[in-house]
């Protein structure tokens, strides 16, 4: 093949490769949301109550304990697990259960969850638990929040949920 | 019954030998792009990392210098920066396509298996480490094509039950990005590549004579071709990043960020399922089809002066120089049995292995239990005797992997396959011609910088011109000798190599003519 063609089959194959690479380096292109949706992220972190009570040590059990090591009372360390149920215009929108982190189920139960929601007006409500015990305190939030498009609402909780 | 990877193979190699064997047209053999897939992965890496270096003289580590400082590259300086920043993209997109071919290319070519296991299995994670540091240098930009990948990438990562806190909590809304995010992703951008450069030097560990540079032509052009994209259709980066609200529209770098998708669609449980099922099976491929070994090198210390000329010639450094068992002073060479691949190469560079030896019996120094020198000796004699009839009589040596030579045979033209054609010693030729057994001796086998095995049709080249040993000798076989690499699709194009070798040698008597032939497939 004579060198003139060569070099142009060359530049060629060099620009074919080089288009490739400089389209498919940004298109096409993906949709990730729908412009006319808001995104709601429920993004939860919140240690359960301790499961069980604390009890006082006999003689005998302190005896059994080194000098440096008395206490008066055996605290347990496992906390409750934690219920998260959010409705958004009366229906269910998040539901979960969050087990207690750690070994020993002592660290906090996270909730997390993405989702996209028309924007809008909606009335959100949010109920968490978190004691096994009967009887015991929820939280809970009733709220209405009127969404733009493309906002990102995030439903956190700190001695009482957030909207931020 | 044979196995659906080997079938697979063999529609892979129906697909792949077109596309070789146009770009050979194209580029020649000599500077092939498919037979530098390798070289031209470190030589993208290189770019990369060059234009990295720069990149980071002016990247500024905290939410919202990030983005500025990449913005101010790219328009202010766009000169330079501007240049740096789209080479540093498309460079890496670049090595990932090199990547992925030499990955197919060696799968399809069934170079995977035996001794080059070590090198399969050690290029697994090297896929986790260039995809790490490409999605790294992405987060760097702080976009929203950022702001996309760090949301999903988050989320992938929670899926595993490693961190009690999600990871996706720290990219809620703008209030809960720090500057020291951008710290760590800097370093873990400078990080990865340079484990990625580690594992790109343990990946060639066990080959000798590893090339890391593509030939220059080669070199050269893809660079130009990268500026001139760089000039042409600069890097850009999108939107800034604002966590306060959702993106919804993003380009995507499908070579690097094709899984993100995939996490929304399947889910990320699906996705870790899919990555780590990939490098499962990549890493177990190697076994999961027969692959017969072939019988290894084997030594006979009496006749092993310890030249190390076989040391200096194995592909895969299987053999190893020590003290010899009984001569003072001399070395001998060992075989590894875990990494001979059985290729010959050895027996033919032993100065032992030559038929001018005043031996009762050819026993060489090291020679291939399957075809040991003095058989091949024999072999050619019995081929040299079937020579017959008026034209100028050929031998020709090829090599299993190459062109077959079998439908080549005449009366004129006989044959002799070897594992590799680097098994031949030189001195056989020089046997052939001094012993006027045949007019023309023709040695074909792999493709230039295609070898099967590696420095099969190098090291013959270079002892034919005597610039290795063992060196061809009589100035009548340097004269009439051809050496076509004309590679297994090569049938057509060796066949006509012949035809004009014969009327050359037929021709022989003229002062002017000059009659060695040296070549490859022609463009």
């Amino acid at each position: 093949m004579p060198k003139l063609r060569l070099i142009v089959y060359q530049i060629v194959a060099y620009a074919f490769f080089m288009g490739f690479i400089a389209y498919f380096s940004s298109a096409p292109m993906w949709k990730h949301t729908d412009p006319a949706n808001a995104t709601v992220k429920v993004s939860i972190r919140h240690p359960g109550k301790i499961v069980g009570e604390c009890r006082d040590l006999s003689e005998a059990e302190m005896g059994n304990l080194s000098p440096n090591m008395k206490v008066l009372q055996e605290c347990p360390r496992e906390r409750s697990p934690v219920t998260l149920n959010i409705e958004l215009d009366g229906e269910t929108f998040f539901e979960s259960i969050a087990r207690p982190s750690g070994l020993q189920k002592d660290g906090v139960s996270t909730f997390y969850g993405r989702f996209s929601v028309p924007a809008g007006e909606h009335q959100i409500k949010a109920i968490l638990k978190d004691d096994v015990h009967a009887g015991s305190a929820d939280f809970e939030v009733l709220r209405t929040i009127n969404l733009s498009s493309r906002q990102v609402l995030v439903i956190d909780f700190k001695d009482g949920f957030i909207f931020k | 019954m044979k196995s659906p990877i080997v079938y697979i193979r063999q529609a892979g190699k129906m697909l792949l030998n077109p596309v070789e064997l146009l770009f050979s047209k194209i580029f020649t053999d000599h500077a092939n792009p498919f037979f530098h897939l390798g070289t031209l992965s470190f030589f993208f890496f290189w770019i990369a990392a060059g234009s990295g270096l720069y990149l980071y003289v002016f990247f500024e580590t905290s939410v919202h210098g990030a983005y500025s400082s990449i913005e101010y590259l790219t328009n202010e300086q766009w000169y330079l920066g501007g240049i740096m920043r789209s080479l540093h993209r498309y460079s890496s997109a670049a090595m990932v396509v090199a990547v992925t071919l030499h990955i197919l290319r060696e799968f399809v070519k069934g170079r995977y298996q035996g001794v080059r296991v070590f090198s399969w299995v050690s290029g697994v994670p090297l896929l986790w480490l260039l995809f790490l540091s490409a999605i790294g240098g992405y987060w760097l930009v702080w976009d929203e094509l950022a702001q996309y990948i760090a949301l999903l990438s988050s989320e992938l990562l929670d899926w595993l039950p490693i961190m009690v806190d999600p990871m996706a909590r720290n990219f809620l809304n703008e209030e809960t990005v720090s500057d020291r995010l951008f710290s760590l992703l800097a370093f873990l951008h400078i990080g990865f590549p340079l484990a990625l450069l580690l594992g790109m030097f343990i990946h060639i560990q066990r080959i000798s004579y590893a090339k890391t540079n593509p030939p220059k032509q080669l070199a050269i052009g893809a660079m130009a071709a990268l500026i001139l994209l760089s000039l042409i259709n600069p890097a850009m980066s999108q939107a800034p990043a604002n966590l306060d609200q959702s993106v919804t529209n993003v380009g995507l770098d499908w070579f690097y960020l094709n899984v993100f998708p995939l996490i929304e669609i399947w889910g990320p449980g699906w996705v870790w399922g899919l990555l780590c099922g990939i490098s499962g099976l990549l890493v177990i491929l190697p076994w999961l089809s027969p692959h017969k070994r072939k019988p290894i090198a084997v030594v006979d210390p009496p006749n092993c002066n310890g030249c190390a000329w076989c040391f200096a010639d194995c592909p895969y450094s299987a053999i190893v120089m020590k003290v010899h068992d009984f001569k003072k002073g001399h070395k001998q060479a060992v075989v590894d049995p875990d990494l001979c691949i059985g290729c010959g190469i050895c027996a033919g560079a032993c100065p032992s292995s030559t038929p001018f030896r005043s031996v009762d019996e050819l026993i060489t120094g090291i020679d291939m239990p399957d075809l040991p020198v003095k058989e091949l000796l024999k072999l050619t004699d019995k081929k040299a005797k079937q020579l017959k009839g008026d034209k100028p009589k050929v031998l020709i040596f090829g090599c299993r992997s190459g062109a077959p030579t079998e439908s080549l045979e005449q009366d004129n033209v006989a044959g002799i396959l070897l594992p590799c054609v680097g098994q031949l010693p030189p001195s056989f030729v020089d046997y052939i011609f001094r012993n006027k057994l045949a007019d023309g001796v023709m040695v074909t086998g792999c493709c230039e910088e295609d070898c099967y095995y590696r420095l099969g049709n190098t090291w013959m080249e270079q002892r034919f011109a005597a610039e290795r040993f063992p060196k061809l000798r009589t100035s009548g076989a340097k004269r009439d000798i051809a050496v076509i690499w004309a590679g297994e699709q090569g049938n057509k194009q060796l066949a006509d190599k012949l035809d004009t070798y014969v009327k050359t040698l037929e021709n022989k008597g003229h002062e002017d003519d000059v009659r060695f032939v040296k070549g490859g497939r022609d463009a």
